[in-house]
C-alpha cells in the first residue's frame, strides 16, 4: 500500500515536471517513515544549492479522506523553474512569481494525484499556500498516515508528501 | 477567426503561460483580457465583447463554477463558449456545466497542441 502510494507520487511528479518544465526527476530512498510522523533529516539528502532556503507550498483536500499535500523546493530551484516556466530570458523571476509558480505547481500536482490515489472519490481543494523558510521543517506533524517521497531534480533535493487527517 | 479572449485564473503565472500557449497553438487573437477571479471576469464581460473564455475553477472570491452560474443570468453571456482549464480531473464538473456554454475541458498541465485541437474542433462545430 505504502509502496503503491509512493509510486503514484513519483509518477505524477514525473509527468508534471516533464510536461511543465522539461525536467527529469529521480526518486531517492529517503523520507520513508511508514506508520509514523515524517520528520525530515537535519540535512536533506541529494543536496543542491540551499543558500536561499526553501519554499513549501501546501494545499488541503477534503473528500472521502481529508488531508494535506505539500511540496518543498529549494528556493534556488523554484526561482529557476519559474523563470523557465514564464519564458523569461534576461531577467530573473521575482519572489512573487516564484511563489505563485510554486502554489500553482502544488495545485496541479494535487489535482492530478488525488484521482490516481482514489479513482472514485470526489475531492475539493483549498487555495494553495506558500511559506518560505530557512529549513524545510516537519511535515504535517501529528499525522500517522501518508507518504513522502524525496526526489532529485537536477541535483536539487525536492520533497512531495501527502498526509491524511487522523 | 480572431478571438476576443478572456483568461480567468487566480495565478498570474498561469495566465501568462496560458496566453503564451494560446499564441503558440496558432490561435489568432484580436484582443486578450485577463481576470484573477470570477468577479473580475464579470466586470470585463460587462465592458468588452468577449467571444471565448478560458477559465480555471478553483479561485478566490467567485470561483469558475459560480461565475458560469452568474453568466447564465445575462442573455448576452449565455452563448459565449467556455473552456475549463483546471488542475482537477473532474469530468463531473464538465457534465454539469455543458448546459452553461462549456465546450471543453483541459486538465493542467497540457500541451499547446491539445488546446489548439480543442479550439479547432469548436470552430468546426460552430461551422456545422
Amino acid at each position: 500500500m505504502f509502496e503503491e502510494m509512493r509510486q503514484s507520487l513519483v509518477s505524477v511528479m514525473s509527468k508534471i515536471f516533464e510536461t511543465m518544465f522539461f525536467l527529469d526527476i529521480e526518486p531517492q530512498e529517503m523520507g520513508k517513515v511508514p506508520g509514523s510522523p515524517v520528520a525530515l533529516l537535519p540535512n536533506p539528502p541529494g543536496v543542491g544549492d540551499q543558500s536561499g532556503g526553501f519554499i513549501r507550498s501546501s494545499i488541503r483536500f477534503e473528500g472521502p479522506r481529508s488531508g494535506m499535500i505539500s511540496l518543498i523546493l529549494p528556493a534556488v530551484l523554484a526561482q529557476l523553474m519559474a523563470k523557465n516556466f514564464l519564458g523569461l530570458e534576461e531577467e530573473e523571476a521575482s519572489e512573487s512569481q516564484t511563489c505563485d509558480m510554486a502554489r500553482e505547481l502544488a495545485n496541479i500536482i494535487s489535482g492530478n494525484l488525488l484521482p490516481v490515489l482514489d479513482r472514485k472519490g470526489s475531492y475539493s481543494l483549498s487555495l494553495p499556500k506558500t511559506e518560505p523558510s530557512a529549513y524545510p521543517g516537519l511535515n504535517h506533524p501529528g499525522s500517522r498516515s501518508g507518504c513522502a517521497v524525496d526526489l532529485d531534480v537536477e541535483g536539487h533535493w525536492v520533497q512531495l508528501s501527502i498526509f491524511f487527517d487522523e | 477567426m480572431a478571438y476576443h479572449l478572456l483568461i480567468v485564473d487566480d495565478s498570474p503565472t498561469m495566465r501568462k503561460v496560458i496566453r503564451k500557449t494560446v499564441t503558440l497553438s496558432g490561435v489568432e487573437l484580436d484582443e486578450c483580457w485577463e481576470a484573477g477571479d470570477g468577479r473580475e471576469a464579470l466586470e470585463i464581460l460587462r465592458c468588452h465583447p468577449i467571444d471565448l473564455i478560458l477559465t480555471d475553477i478553483n479561485m478566490p472570491r467567485l470561483n469558475g463554477l459560480e461565475m458560469l452560474k452568474e453568466m447564465q443570468k445575462e442573455q448576452r453571456w449565455r452563448k459565449i463558449p467556455v473552456v475549463l482549464i483546471t488542475s482537477q480531473d473532474n469530468h463531473e464538473h464538465f457534465r454539469e456545466t455543458a448546459a452553461w456554454g462549456v465546450k471543453g475541458y483541459l486538465q493542467k498541465p497540457f500541451h499547446p497542441e491539445t488546446l489548439r485541437d480543442l479550439l479547432s474542433r469548436m470552430e468546426e462545430e460552430k461551422r456545422v
